[in-house]
């Protein structure tokens, strides 16, 4: 448009895909404002999570209503980009020196009348674009005479557009004048209707600040209101006294709903009680007195204020009745988002499910529908649709169906609304990713839904996906089930991952046999599969690592690093404790499991056991630190460390029990000391490692090069 | 003779003192005052004072001058005065511009339109000056950068035969002096408004007395600007300062307020509100109204005018504002402009 401003916002990919590891879910103060759903210019303060692009210059140029004007008034002569330079970047000199094609074609057809209104506007522009120019008296004669030629010119202006552009310049240079006596002149002189609606509202929008400065506060707010200058409307007293002036002259002023959507998110911030009684007064005069084509407008702003006050079954009366009601488009497309909201709030209802599914469908599909820029543009229009999306979803409908034990409804929400507010311009890399392509965003493990299913129990993710292998019997299971998105190999490698954190391997194998070939290499942490969790890596003497037995599980890992050959070995493992009887070789495997178990959950093969976070991964050095040092990741919760390190440490002293290979027994005192992580119990370990083991060949190598033995090397030393 | 030599060089002694202070005198016929708002508008009340205190000098903040990221960072005039009145008969005023230290070190880019703007300005709307007022709270970074501007806008002005003024704060005393025809020295925003502990950030002996020895040698004649102004300090439930409130809330309305102390009140909120449990350190928790009263006012001044080595006798009140200055009598006023 051609009045309006070129740059759009872009909020950060994080604003909309806000993902948090565990299901506390924060909801981000903007998100609260579920009134607020108009045209209104966000404060942009909300959050850290903007940043700006701007359209390229072609993009700028191709959607340029003023442009598309010209390029008429040329008969599509002239190109629009050099219409566009013309426009916007050229000085008033380029008029004259016929290196422009538009002006050119303007100055080889004659056209006084568009060369003059070119010459005016420019120079105008170049003047009153600087900052520190103040008209001195010269001055503003200059410009009256200007503003003179320009009524004439409008006057005999042949063509309307034309006509319109001389008088929407008069309008300017004479706001800008401050005469806005003369501004009301102009105005009251104006066509009945203009051909060009984006020149009318600048003209309105002119009329408006002239006598908003005249002190027609009233006139000046109905006028904004009329062409949705919301920004303007900012300017007027924020109080109720002069809504109710506002009321008295002007019942129907679309102003109202910017000041009604002030007002309510204002009693959402401080809860003036007074406030509050004084407004529903007014709300409830103006759906009496039937002045006004918006009356869903007030009777919705009384819902939301019952809703704020706690009362849910007066919010979802009030706004049932609302839906009813006249209303512009957008108030009754809020009052639809509203009305969802309350349903989805009241959870005592006994026909829950009916009400939702009449609205959350339509809203999770005019979520997903919504384009990078509705989404993005600081925040602003549609914007609202995907936050009201995102407390309804997290705030209300999730805990609902989670604490009435209904986890699948509550993942097949979670998942409609992921798959809803990943932005269009992801969408093929995710599409790609889900086919196969690696991707260190991870896409589909930055979600609420695997959020919900990595820290829920193996039952509910075995039914989750029985449930939308089923298809889902009610009308809103099958809608929501459709809205999703559900991989199976997604769904049994995170089972058969589930049942490795509990040491289950035997059954976590019948899941990761069902993962396709391929997926594992999607996952960002494909990797990581490659370390080795039959390495000691803790040992810093590289000759006394891997020393095991005839049977060496180290080895036959490196062979097919992966989740399954894992699980194949603890399993063997397991087998081969059960079946030997030699009990130096039992010794030796029961170590072999131990560290293979340690190490796939809290050291360097973490991987087999965590996920990560694609995004966090790459950003955040605290997290990077913890994969450096072999730390636990942060994002998973569900691990019980705890009592696989107990595990681990009771089965390293039933191997220590078996063995008479004090090589071997030393190793087990080591890691275990090492996995304890318990600086008194620590020292113990290692004194008696010291006092016990010093000859061993394992203490000897060790000592000369670990820095962490030699710590404790001289036992009875305060450490 | 020589006791009549003696005498008539006592006399001219004498005379010679009468006549400085009648010059001193002369400067103080009537009383001055800032306009610090960005419409000229007077109340009834505003344009009573003016004639009630003889004011016969204003001050009137024409634009600040601050880079701005409109325009890639260059210092542009912001915050224009708007003229809605005309301006009191009999009140001399002078232009008054305030200029942020980040855009005094761009004042090569500026200067000249500085004064064509203020020149425009005070054409269009009836202004005739004879001198020009520029405030800057300049740091040590931005001194030689704020000099520098003072000597050549100074050179400007000489040329056509205008005065220059500069404010002066407390802080800026310790330094050089700056080239200008007199100083005004402000005896308010003595404390650190941000601190919770301080009690009156506006105006505290406490804070000035430390200032004495700089003043006394600080070689450029000064004038005095008092505070008349009050304002009230929003601060986090840790301490930390959110906001100002130039409208003073009803302290009064014990549902809202609790008062903690003398000029201190915790904001009582009605409801626990569902959002406390994200951000809770960050909503406004404890108000500090502050406003200097006559007395500490006049302590002040007594503590200041005694160890300014030029005094000019000029006092002026920050700022004409009938909210702020209804606070103080007509006669508290008298004894602060006396």
């Amino acid at each position: 448009m051609m009045w309006k401003r070129f740059i759009v916002s872009v909020c950060f990919a994080l604003a909309v895909h806000t993902i948090f590891g565990c299901m506390w879910i924060e909801t981000p103060m903007d998100e609260l404002y579920t009134f607020k759903s108009y045209n209104i210019m966000n404060k942009g303060d909300y959050s850290p999570w903007y940043s700006w692009y701007e359209e390229t210059e072609s993009q700028r140029a191709d959607n340029d209503a003023n442009v598309a004007f010209w390029h008429t008034y040329t008969k599509g002569q002239v190109d629009k980009m050099s219409i566009f330079k013309a426009l916007y970047q050229l000085p008033h000199s380029a008029i004259d020196n016929g290196n422009n094609p538009f002006f050119a074609y303007l100055k080889k057809q004659q056209d006084e009348g568009a060369l003059n209104y070119w010459r005016i506007t420019k120079q105008f522009s170049e003047k009153s674009s600087d900052p520190w120019y103040y008209p001195t008296l010269k001055d503003r004669a200059a410009l009256l005479e200007t503003a003179n030629s320009l009524r004439t010119a409008s006057q005999q202006a042949a063509q309307p557009e034309l006509r319109e552009r001389y008088l929407l310049q008069l309008m300017r240079i004479t706001f800008y004048l401050k005469e806005y006596t003369l501004c009301v002149q102009i105005w009251n002189d104006r066509p009945k209707t203009f051909k060009d609606a984006d020149i009318q509202e600048s003209f309105t929008n002119y009329y408006a600040g002239a006598l908003l400065r005249l002190g027609e506060k009233t006139a000046a707010a109905n006028l904004y209101g009329s062409t949705g200058e919301w920004k303007s409307l900012r300017v007027f007293p924020d109080d109720l006294g002069f809504m109710e002036e506002l009321y008295e002259t002007y019942p129907n002023s679309r102003a109202f709903e910017f000041f009604v959507q002030q007002f309510v998110n204002k009693y959402q911030d401080y809860r003036d009680t007074k406030q509050r009684d004084i407004f529903k007064k007014l709300a409830n005069r103006a759906l009496r007195e039937q002045k006004t084509d918006d009356a869903a407008l007030w009777q919705s702003a009384l819902a939301h204020i019952a809703f704020l006050d706690g009362d849910v079954a007066t919010a979802v009366a009030t706004i049932e009745a609302a839906s009813k009601m006249k209303g512009t488009p957008i108030v009754m497309e809020n009052v639809r988002m509203l009305r969802l909201l309350y349903h989805a709030a009241d959870s005592k209802a006994k026909d829950y499910d009916a009400k939702i599914v009449a609205d959350l469908p339509w809203l999770i599909q005019k979520v997903y529908n919504l384009t990078d820029e509705e989404r993005w543009v600081n925040c602003d229009v549609k914007c609202h649709y995907l936050n009201i999306l995102r407390v309804i979803t997290l705030k209300y409908l999730e805990p609902h169906y989670s604490s009435n034990g209904n986890p699948n409804m509550a993942l097949a929400i979670l998942n409609a609304y992921d798959e809803a507010t990943k932005a269009p311009c992801d969408r093929d890399e995710i599409s790609q990713n889900r086919k196969g392509a690696p991707n260190t965003y991870n896409y589909d493990y930055n979600t609420h839904l695997f959020s919900y299913l990595d820290t829920t129990s193996i039952t509910n993710a075995q039914n989750f996906l029985a449930f939308v292998k089923s298809g889902g019997k009610t009308e809103l299971e099958k809608t929501l089930i459709k809205m999703g998105y559900i991989s199976e190999s997604f769904m049994n490698e995170l089972i058969g991952t589930k049942y490795m954190r509990i040491s289950d391997y035997k059954n976590a194998i019948v899941y990761l046999q069902k993962v396709r070939p391929g997926f594992f290499k999607t996952q960002n942490i494909y990797k990581y599969l490659a370390r080795n969790p039959f390495s000691e890596y803790w040992i810093t003497n590289h000759r006394e690592r891997k020393q095991y037995g005839s049977y060496n599980p180290a080895q036959i890992y490196e062979k097919n690093p992966s989740k399954l050959q894992f699980c194949q070995i603890m399993c063997e493992l397991e087998q081969k404790i059960a079946e030997s009887t030699d009990p130096e070789e039992k010794a030796q495997l029961n170590y072999a499991f131990c560290v293979g178990r340690i190490q796939s959950f809290d050291h360097l093969a973490w991987a087999l056991t965590h996920y990560r976070q694609g995004f966090i991964y790459t950003v955040f050095d605290y997290y990077y630190d913890c994969d450096l040092h072999g730390g636990t990741d942060p994002w998973d919760y569900s691990v019980s460390l705890t009592r696989q390190v107990q595990s681990t440490y009771y089965d390293l002293q039933k191997a220590e029990k078996l063995t008479r290979n004090p090589e071997l027994f030393a190793r087990c005192q080591y890691l275990q000391s090492y996995i304890l992580s318990d600086v008194s119990f620590d020292k113990k370990m290692h004194c008696k490692l010291k006092e016990g083991f010093s000859n061993t060949q394992f203490y000897r190598n060790e000592i000369r090069h670990c820095d962490r033995l030699s710590d404790y090397s001289h036992c009875g030393i305060e450490w | 003779m020589k006791k009549s030599v003696f005498i008539y060089l006592t006399l001219f002694a004498l005379c010679l003192s009468l006549c400085q202070s009648c010059q001193h005198k002369s400067q103080s016929d009537g009383n001055a005052i800032y306009y610090w708002r960005t419409t000229f508008r007077l109340d009834d009340y505003e344009q009573n004072f003016l004639k009630t205190h003889n004011v016969t000098k204003m001050y009137v903040r024409f634009f600040d001058v601050d880079q701005s990221n409109d325009y890639d960072g260059i210092p542009v005039p912001t915050g224009t005065l708007l003229f809605v009145d005309s301006l009191p008969q009999g009140v001399e005023i002078v232009p008054t511009v305030f200029i942020t230290p980040s855009a005094i070190a761009e004042y090569p880019k500026f200067k000249d339109k500085l004064f064509q703007r203020i020149s425009a300005m005070a054409e269009v709307n009836g202004v005739k000056f004879n001198e020009i007022q520029i405030d800057c709270d300049w740091t040590q970074d931005e001194s030689d950068a704020y000099f520098d501007f003072m000597t050549e806008f100074r050179e400007l002005l000489k040329e056509k035969g205008i005065k220059l003024s500069t404010t002066i704060r407390f802080s800026q005393l310790a330094g050089r002096v700056p080239d200008a025809d007199y100083g005004v020295l402000m005896c308010y925003n003595t404390g650190d408004f941000k601190d919770w502990e301080e009690d009156n950030s506006i105006l505290d002996i406490d804070d000035v007395k430390p200032y004495m020895r700089a003043l006394k040698k600080f070689k450029l004649p000064l004038a005095v600007a008092y505070p008349t102004f009050s304002w009230n300090l929003v601060f986090d439930s840790d301490e930390y300062f959110n906001e100002i409130l130039y409208n003073k809330p009803d302290f009064s309305d014990k549902k809202k307020f609790k008062k903690i102390d003398d000029n201190r009140y915790e904001i009582v909120h009605e409801k626990k509100r569902d959002y406390d449990d994200y951000d809770p350190y960050y909503w406004d928790a404890y108000i500090r109204h502050e406003m200097p009263t006559a007395k500490e006012v006049l302590e002040v001044k007594e503590l200041v005018e005694k160890n300014i080595s030029d005094f000019n006798s000029q006092t002026i009140l920050y700022h004409l504002d009938s909210e702020n200055l209804s606070n103080y009598s007509k006669n508290d006023v008298e004894k602060i402009y006396r």
